[in-house]
């Protein structure tokens, strides 16, 4: 009686073992990325919101923005590398390599910058302390914008580049 | 020992159990190498797989608006704006897909990242801005 008593633990503590280990395995692959707030829609939303086709001007455009990252067509088509960091402060070498790894300190971060974050426009190469800034981004986008003869947006699109 | 409905019990659980962790193990594997074996062999073998880019680019025909719009911020751009260049990765399930002109093709395959190849897509416009010949390079 008492050793079958000792197999029943024994069994049920194994079974216990083994549920906590599929829970586990089960949580490390549910925790994903979320993409949410570097989504086009959401940044275009947040950011962007001031571009109309057929409305926007060229002026309005760089006064919001800034210069482009290149002119082309005579100057019809202008196509901006955009970069999502930190409002006021620049993430330091020690952060990054600390949260890279890490799905959950991407997610908070992301969450911050949904809030407190600015899209900046790469020109050139960013060489030097400039490149860090590059290398830390949360994310990164394409905007190209295309003007009529009257220096109005006829059309434009937004994408994400692949990280 | 006599069979009893009982005396399965356990490893019938147990049996399930790893199912359930062996299905969630395969589950989390993210690629599939003899898939991405194929698409890279047929990348080679094809001058330039349209059906993989991001928009279907035709010499002659599409306009150099279109690429920009389809495609982004170009790499690169040679002889004022007459050569454009992408650079772009292979990936099983999106085809090939633009990435910034920094992406690291020596150790973003390490990561995960581009590891079924990376490619420059180059394209040169004629006067009125329309391509007039495109290729697709592996970088080796």
């Amino acid at each position: 009686m008492d050793a079958a008593r000792i197999r029943g633990t024994m069994c049920s503590h194994r079974q216990a073992i083994g549920t906590v280990v599929f829970l586990v395995v089960a949580a490390g692959c549910a925790l994903t990325l979320d993409d949410r707030y570097v989504r086009e829609s959401f940044v275009r939303g947040r950011w962007l919101q001031f571009l109309q086709d057929g409305r926007t001007s060229q002026q309005e455009v760089t006064a919001s923005l800034g210069e482009p990252s290149a002119y082309l067509q005579d100057g019809k088509i202008l196509a901006y590398r955009l970069i999502l960091v930190e409002e006021d402060r620049e993430v330091t070498e020690e952060e990054y390599q600390q949260d890279k790894g890490s799905k959950s300190a991407v997610n908070k971060r992301r969450q911050a910058l949904s809030e407190n974050g600015r899209l900046l426009v790469v020109r050139g190469t960013m060489e030097d302390e400039r490149f860090w800034l590059l290398r830390s981004r949360a994310a990164e986008y394409s905007l190209v914008l295309m003007f009529d003869e009257s220096h109005i947006l006829r059309t434009h699109s937004f994408l994400r580049v692949a990280p | 020992m006599p069979w009893s409905p009982s005396s399965h019990v356990g490893p019938l659980r147990k049996a399930i159990l790893y199912s359930l962790f062996v299905c969630l193990l395969t589950g989390c594997a993210r690629h599939v190498p003899e898939v991405a074996e194929l698409i890279r062999k047929q990348a080679i073998e094809e001058s330039v797989p349209h059906t993989w880019l991001p928009l279907a680019i035709k010499d002659g025909k599409t306009t150099k608006a279109e690429i920009l719009l389809g495609l982004g911020v170009p790499s690169d751009q040679f002889e004022g704006e007459r050569v454009l260049a992408y650079r772009l990765r292979l990936e099983r399930d999106q085809g090939y897909v633009v990435v910034s002109p920094e992406f690291d093709f020596v150790f973003a395959p390490l990561r995960g990242q581009g590891k079924y190849g990376g490619y420059h897509l180059i394209l040169v416009f004629d006067e009125g801005h329309v391509v007039q010949r495109h290729s697709l390079i592996k970088v080796e």
